[in-house]
């Protein structure tokens, strides 16, 4: 009997993935007491569950069963990486957001509800939606219910970005090394393994491609019923992407456009443009893909979209133009809220940054001398560029949110570039990755890649659990926070309009069933009502004027010794007065104002959280 | 003729789908329930809508994998959007509909399949070969990560037991017809039992004082009745603990009774 497919060295490899995730999980523990050796077990850990299967990766032994074994090891290892540093509750901002959206639909039956945590609740009701059938059906928590569809869009993620490097570049082991190189992109690890759209969408655009690519094969004349099979299977993909996320969408849109493109130009250079052709490539799927799209955008999540989009890309277009016309500085890397990142961390990201900028240029040189070159693996060259693009973007504070959110498409054309080198070795370069020492430096090499992409797209006090930190998203995530939001939700009116520090917002916008608001009143900054020294006239108008009925203090804003500024560098909103450039924190005097105004009662304490009711007043 | 494997699939799916949806209709317990709906939820109707619209083997697995993931997420997000456009979604209506999807899928796949004669891909999806060495040693790596887990897990707790307060409100009684009240309302997070005093005011007046013993998480509730009605005095709660005020909470005046 001949055996199937094995999986060869990946069971072993697997056994050492889990020791690093134990490992993981013993760092995390001993960073919730702030305990000694905590970061370099977490770094050991990652390089236990990186290395091994990115060594193994690069080798020519390995059969392509055990390849995409090893890939979904790596995937899900990494996942668990972020499910360990919260097991039990979400803790990221963006995660409250989406669990409203859940409980809504949840308590409601109805989707399309927005929140002043996530409005693109409200436009993208794919995840919020799903993760309430499986919550209803199972009978599962949100928070289970949400892992386990995060954890399936992860596996569409890694077996679609598998077949495509695959059927690019005809390598099971260069698709392998592909996504060895695309989990180095800063937002695996964490962003894109929170319970948020993009992390879901990231899955089905992977999907949409590869349904594209089947359908755009014209080698031969498939039957009518595989035609039209695909074409049913691409519509249901592509109406699941079109309501998932909009970033997410609009990427596909312009990939689907650029390899149109490509193919056109090619098809006209080789005049092999008949009518079979144009059928059966990638016009169809990018035609249907962008009405799709543009309905959705027009009927559904137009405002949404612009609400979210509208103010990050106007901001980012702001500063980028201030910064070279010289109106204004660039940030300051390296540095956030006084803190500085050490030495050692910086040789790491800047190493990181500059080996995938070399795979960049050398895999578009590569990609330039094998012309002719497949119009997709054309278009993903392209989206490479973005990544040196986005680096240029974390030069400004505005622009710096479209930083973060583009490794994970870039870095799409990044790991094709890395397989198309794989695939392809010259004998001065990749021809040694064959021998142990070679393949061991480029090991060590994608190690420093992709510590330094951790490094680079997450703060270095929220990449473990620990104290409480003032403005420090996950880690000011406390027991008497989600206790007074979960107070709120049984005593306070539901969706009353609130004002809080922003995780707090998080916690009373999500648990507490409340509605927070930022922003600002007749230009009177809603931060100001929390922040300033008095309450003064101007105060009592915005929150009267907005209809304010809560007030949420934190008294831990105000830490006196030592002194802690958000590590966001902000309170409430990076728009507030001092975002960014505040030295000093918010006095204590300022959070306890509230104590001595008439009309304004104190509704709620537990120690740190205070709760005022401001009904009586306006 | 014996049935093929993809056809015995296809009769499973649809089994399967009749027997969550009697699952999902009765109050069962939570690990059965999700047993049973996690598939239905994320694989079967990819699975028999490919089947469906697919020639048989017209594509290779790993790829029918992909599409069975994405086209179940798909599928049961636009299922659920499409529905509360006309109904509140609840768990009934998503196990009929899910249950529907998977059946009707599974149904037009296995006529199909009778009409069926060419294939694109005559080879049979291949089986992974894995020796015992292997399963155990998975299984030895799935322990680890279970253990990771727990460790995880057992750290979490640890670390929130280490949070220690008390919460303390007070609140109108709007909706009362036996006067004007307010609800005050204490919560232990001591990580022990403890013992308080609770004091509560309007203006100089004590309205009552009430000593209460709670255990960890034990919550103690208690409608007070303001001396002479609605009144602009403030109503002051006061919590003491250990002979010291711990914390005190303030309504600016007593609420009128609806």
């Amino acid at each position: 009997v001949t055996p199937g497919p094995s999986l060869g060295a990946m069971p072993g490899i697997a056994v050492v993935a889990a020791i690093g995730l134990v490992t993981v999980a013993f760092a995390d523990n001993a960073a919730r007491h702030d305990g000694a050796g905590a970061q370099l077990l977490f770094w050991l850990g990652l390089a236990l569950i990186y290395g091994p299967v990115a060594f193994r990766l690069l080798g020519r032994s390995p059969r392509r069963s055990e390849r995409i074994a090893l890939v979904l090891t790596l995937g899900l290892a990494l996942f668990l990486v972020k499910v360990l540093r919260s097991p039990a509750e979400f803790v990221r901002f963006d995660e409250f957001g989406w669990w409203r959206a859940t409980h809504e639909v949840l308590v409601t039956g109805h989707a399309f509800t927005g929140n002043q945590l996530n409005v693109s609740t409200a436009g993208y009701p794919a995840l919020a939606t799903l993760t309430a059938a499986v919550s209803q059906l199972s009978g599962l928590s949100i928070f289970l219910s949400g892992t386990l569809v995060i954890g399936i869009a992860r596996v569409i993620l890694l077996l679609a970005l598998f077949l495509l490097l695959e059927r690019l570049t005809g390598s099971p082991r260069a698709a392998g090394v592909g996504i060895a190189i695309y989990v180095c992109n800063s937002s695996f690890l964490y962003f894109d393994a929170q319970f948020a759209y993009e992390s879901l969408a990231l899955g089905l655009a992977l999907a949409v491609l590869l349904v594209s690519l089947r359908w755009s094969e014209s080698d031969q004349r498939p039957p009518a019923s595989l035609t039209t099979g695909v074409g049913a299977i691409l519509l249901i993909l592509t109406c699941g992407l079109t309501i998932s996320h909009h970033l997410t969408s609009l990427f596909v849109v312009l990939l689907l456009a650029l390899w149109t493109i490509a193919s056109l130009f090619q098809s006209r250079s080789q005049h092999h443009a008949d009518m079979v052709r144009r059928r059966n490539g990638p016009l169809v799927p990018t035609v249907l893909t962008t009405l799709l799209v543009a309905t959705w955008l027009i009927f559904v999540a137009g405002p949404t979209t612009h609400a979210e989009l509208g103010a990050i890309f106007t901001g980012a277009y702001q500063s980028v133009g201030d910064l070279v016309l010289g109106t204004s500085g660039s940030k300051h890397l390296f540095t956030g809220s006084g803190k500085t990142v050490s030495q050692v961390e910086r040789a790491v990201i800047l190493t990181a940054v500059t080996l995938v900028l070399c795979l960049v240029v050398a895999g578009l040189i590569r990609m330039w001398r094998s012309r002719p070159v497949k119009p997709l693996s054309l278009a993903l060259g392209i989206v490479a560029i973005l990544y040196p693009v986005s680096l240029g973007l974390r030069l400004t504070q505005a622009s710096s949110e479209i930083a973060t959110r583009a490794p994970a498409f870039a870095f799409l054309g990044v790991a094709l570039l890395a397989a198309i080198l794989t695939a392809s070795p010259s004998r001065r370069s990749w021809g040694t990755v064959s021998r142990h020492g070679g393949k061991l430096v480029v090991t060590a090499l994608a190690i420093t890649t992709f510590f330094g992409g951790f490094m680079l797209g997450e703060l270095k006090a929220t990449r473990q659990p620990g104290p409480y930190l003032v403005g420090a998203e996950s880690r000011s995530v406390t027991p008497p926070g989600v206790a007074a939001a979960d107070f709120a939700a049984h005593y306070l009116p539901t969706n009353s309009n609130m004002v809080a520090d922003r995780t707090d917002a998080a916690l009373f916008g999500s648990y507490g069933n409340l509605n927070p608001i930022f922003g600002s009143y007749s230009r009177i900054s809603l931060a100001r009502i929390l922040l300033g020294g008095e309450f003064d006239r101007a105060d009592k108008q915005a929150l009267c004027g907005q209809s304010i009925a809560f007030i949420v203090v934190d008294k831990r804003l105000s830490r006196e010794a030592p002194f802690e500024l958000p590590l966001v560098g902000f309170y409430v909103s990076s728009h507030e007065p001092g975002a960014f450039v505040r030295t000093r924190p918010v006095t204590l005097h300022a959070l306890e104002k509230f104590n001595s105004v008439r009309g304004i009662s104190i509704v709620y304490r537990n120690g740190p959280i205070t709760i005022y009711d401001t009904t009586e007043l306006c | 003729m014996r049935p093929s494997r993809s056809d015995t699939c296809l009769f499973f799916i649809i089994g399967w789908s009749l027997l969550a949806l009697a699952i999902g209709l009765l109050p069962i317990v939570v690990w059965a329930r999700a047993v049973v709906w996690i598939p239905l939820v994320f694989v079967m109707p990819g699975y028999a809508l490919i089947r469906a619209v697919l020639p048989k083997h017209s594509i290779p697995p790993l790829e029918g994998a992909v599409y069975t993931l994405a086209g179940s997420v798909s599928i049961v997000a636009l299922t659920g959007v499409l529905l509360q456009l006309v109904l509140p979604v609840d768990r009934q209506i998503w196990a009929i509909s899910i249950m529907a999807v998977a059946v009707i899928a599974g149904l037009a796949a296995t006529l199909r399949r009778g009409r069926e004669t060419a294939t694109m891909l005559p080879l049979p999806a291949p089986i992974l070969w894995i020796s015992i060495q292997s399963t155990l040693t998975l299984a030895l790596a799935l322990g680890l990560v279970i253990g990771a887990v727990v460790l995880a897990s057992a750290g979490a707790r640890s670390e929130r037991a280490t949070f220690h307060f008390t919460e303390l409100w007070v609140l109108p009684v709007t909706a009362s017809l036996h006067g004007s009240l307010v609800d005050v309302g204490v919560r232990n997070h001591q990580g022990d039992a403890e013992a308080y005093v609770v004091r509560v005011n309007q203006g100089r007046i004590l309205l009552g004082t009430s000593k209460i013993h709670l255990a960890d998480g034990q919550l103690w509730r208690k409608q007070v009745a303001c001396k002479g009605g609605p009144s602009t005095k403030p109503v002051t709660v006061t919590l003491l603990h250990h002979a010291k005020v711990y914390h005190y909470v303030r309504l600016e005046r007593c609420p009128t009774p609806s």
